[in-house]
């Protein structure tokens, strides 16, 4: 068994944060990312990121800067580590390490990103068919055009406009961007061509840029309290000022809490970093409300939309759960 | 091939040279990075089919690249489901389409006991 | 305008599950989440309806006229991903 002052799952720009504000201030810290390499967002978007250290880096450098951090720090990180579940204590159960060992936190920050929003048109589930994530994942981290460089861009969510220069950049064609509403997709057994508002034309990707929504699955597994905001794109864990969520000792950081920017990620991580180090008493809580009232001043919109989530359903999840216990 | 690749990019800049090894892909032999996806190698050599589906018999080829969704699962060295855009190319590797829903071959049992 | 049959796309990419099939339940009763993905099986892939929850919730909401934000998603239980009975086997906590 071994045990650490904290955990953290994830490791993006949240996470990375979080595992560095906690180990900084002395505390035994863990940082498990399912990945090869730690990263997670930063390693495919390229533009330029401001780190707390004062430098402004591209995403992949960013990503390199602060594992490079952490490790100063000795967090321990684990790569190809996947954290599966998480079990009240916090015990949690991981795959991909090389030893098997029981894993234990005295507490527990969810740093799991966020996922894209699919969509289901004629012709969806042909090969050439991703989403914007994948193809920025294939572009930028494998190196690697999937069948052809014609994408058709579909979907106006945030990855739209920087999905459009990436393709560029890549060297590459866009050849159509328009709403999935309206969009068919046809060709035999891959992309051929695609149909959007009626215009049809040869394409060999489609991308969808749908919009993200945060990944939660481990914080409602642990039973936080989750209610719907649309700004955060769905089902979105509650949080206090400190990030804590209903569970006593369960942070949520990053985009997991709420679409926003790798700005307010790594923001988010330090806070939730802070307040894991604040409740086990290794810096002063009004060192933590400074680092609080610093965040409200510089991401006011996301803090008044973080106050905004009610729990509109939480009692139903506890109602279908104990009647699916008899089956 | 080498346009399925991206070589030079202008933010990336060059993709460094490393020394390619060898896998079987339904038995037709290709070359790839070490390390680097499964999938990745074979959209890399041209492939954009990696498995069909048991319901419709419908053609995958990777939604998420993330080790998400079941699009990209492979038979890899025997052994099926495999997601082929999280396991990392070694030299040798043998690499099959998987048609339906994944079967373990009698061969595997015996090979693990 | 597309000309492909609107109601043969895959919602459940994991289970090949067609928006038909998930009207049909709420046709037949579906008023939760969870009912369609026992009607259906849509959720129960690899993927526990990461790609098609959002879709299949919007879908109820439609249907039913009740909010979003009451739209529980599926009930989420670990394993949050793929994992091996030899990882669970592995996964014992020790008394």
């Amino acid at each position: 068994m071994i045990e650490f002052d904290v955990v953290v799952v994830g490791g993006g720009p949240a996470g990375l944060s979080a595992a560095i504000a906690a180990a900084r201030n002395g505390l035994r810290t863990a940082l498990f990312d399912e990945n090869p390499v730690a990263g997670g967002a930063l390693r495919y978007r390229l533009e330029p990121v401001s780190l707390p250290n004062g430098g402004t880096l591209p995403g992949p450098s960013a990503a390199r800067a602060l594992v490079d951090d952490a490790l100063r720090h000795r967090v321990q990180i684990a790569t190809g580590a996947v954290a599966w579940g998480a079990f009240s204590g916090f015990v949690v159960g991981v795959t991909g390490l090389d030893a098997h060992r029981e894993i234990r936190a005295k507490r527990l920050i969810l740093a799991t990103g966020s996922t894209d929003l699919a969509a289901a048109f004629p012709g969806s589930d042909l090969p050439g068919v991703l989403t914007g994530s994948a193809l920025l994942r294939l572009l930028h981290v494998h190196r690697v055009w999937p069948g052809g460089r014609r994408v058709a861009i579909v979907g106006a969510g945030d990855l739209a406009e920087e999905m459009a220069k990436a393709v560029h950049d890549a060297g590459g064609e866009v050849v159509a961007r328009g709403a999935i509403e309206t969009l068919a997709v046809s060709g035999n057994g891959v992309v051929e061509r695609v149909n959007v508002d009626g215009v049809e034309c040869p394409a060999d990707v489609v991308a969808i840029c749908a919009g993200r929504r945060p990944d939660i699955s481990m914080a409602l597994a642990l039973e936080a309290q989750a209610g719907y905001s649309s700004a955060f794109g769905g089902f979105t864990v509650m949080r206090s000022e400190s990030l804590e969520t209903s569970v006593t000792g369960l942070y949520v950081c990053g985009s997991a809490g709420g679409i926003g920017s790798i700005a307010s990620s790594l923001a988010e991580g330090t806070l939730a970093g802070l307040a894991a180090t604040a409740s086990l008493e290794k810096i002063s809580d009004s060192t933590l409300q400074q680092e609080i009232d610093a965040f409200a001043g510089a991401f006011p919109d996301r803090v008044q939309q973080i106050e905004a989530i009610e729990p509109d359903w939480t009692q139903h999840l506890v109602e279908s759960v104990t009647a699916g216990a008899g089956k | 091939m080498s346009e399925r690749r991206i070589s030079s990019h202008p933010l990336l800049g060059p993709l460094p040279d490393v020394g390619m090894v060898s896998l079987t892909v339904d038995g037709v032999e290709m070359s790839a990075r070490p390390g680097e996806p499964v999938a990745v190698a074979l959209l890399a050599n041209g492939i954009r089919q990696f498995r069909t589906m048991p319901k419709s018999g419908n053609a995958r080829g990777g939604f998420c690249f993330a080790g998400r969704c079941s699009d990209c699962q492979m038979i890899v060295d025997g052994v099926p489901n495999v997601m082929a855009c999280v396991a990392a190319v070694r030299g040798g590797m043998r690499v099959e389409t998987q048609h339906g829903v994944g079967v373990w071959a009698e061969s595997t049992s015996e090979a693990a006991s | 305008m597309p000309v492909a049959d609107e109601n043969s796309m895959m919602l459940c990419r994991c289970y090949e599950v067609s928006k038909a099939a998930v009207d049909e339940a709420i046709e037949n009763g579906a008023v939760t989440v969870n009912d369609v993905k026992r009607m259906t099986r849509a959720g129960m892939g690899l993927c526990q309806g990461i790609y098609c929850v959002p879709e299949i919730s919007t879908l109820l909401h439609e249907a039913t006229g009740a909010p979003l934000a009451t739209i529980a998603p599926m009930t989420a239980r670990p394993p949050a991903r793929l994992i091996t009975l030899g990882d669970l086997e592995r996964f014992v906590p020790e008394p």
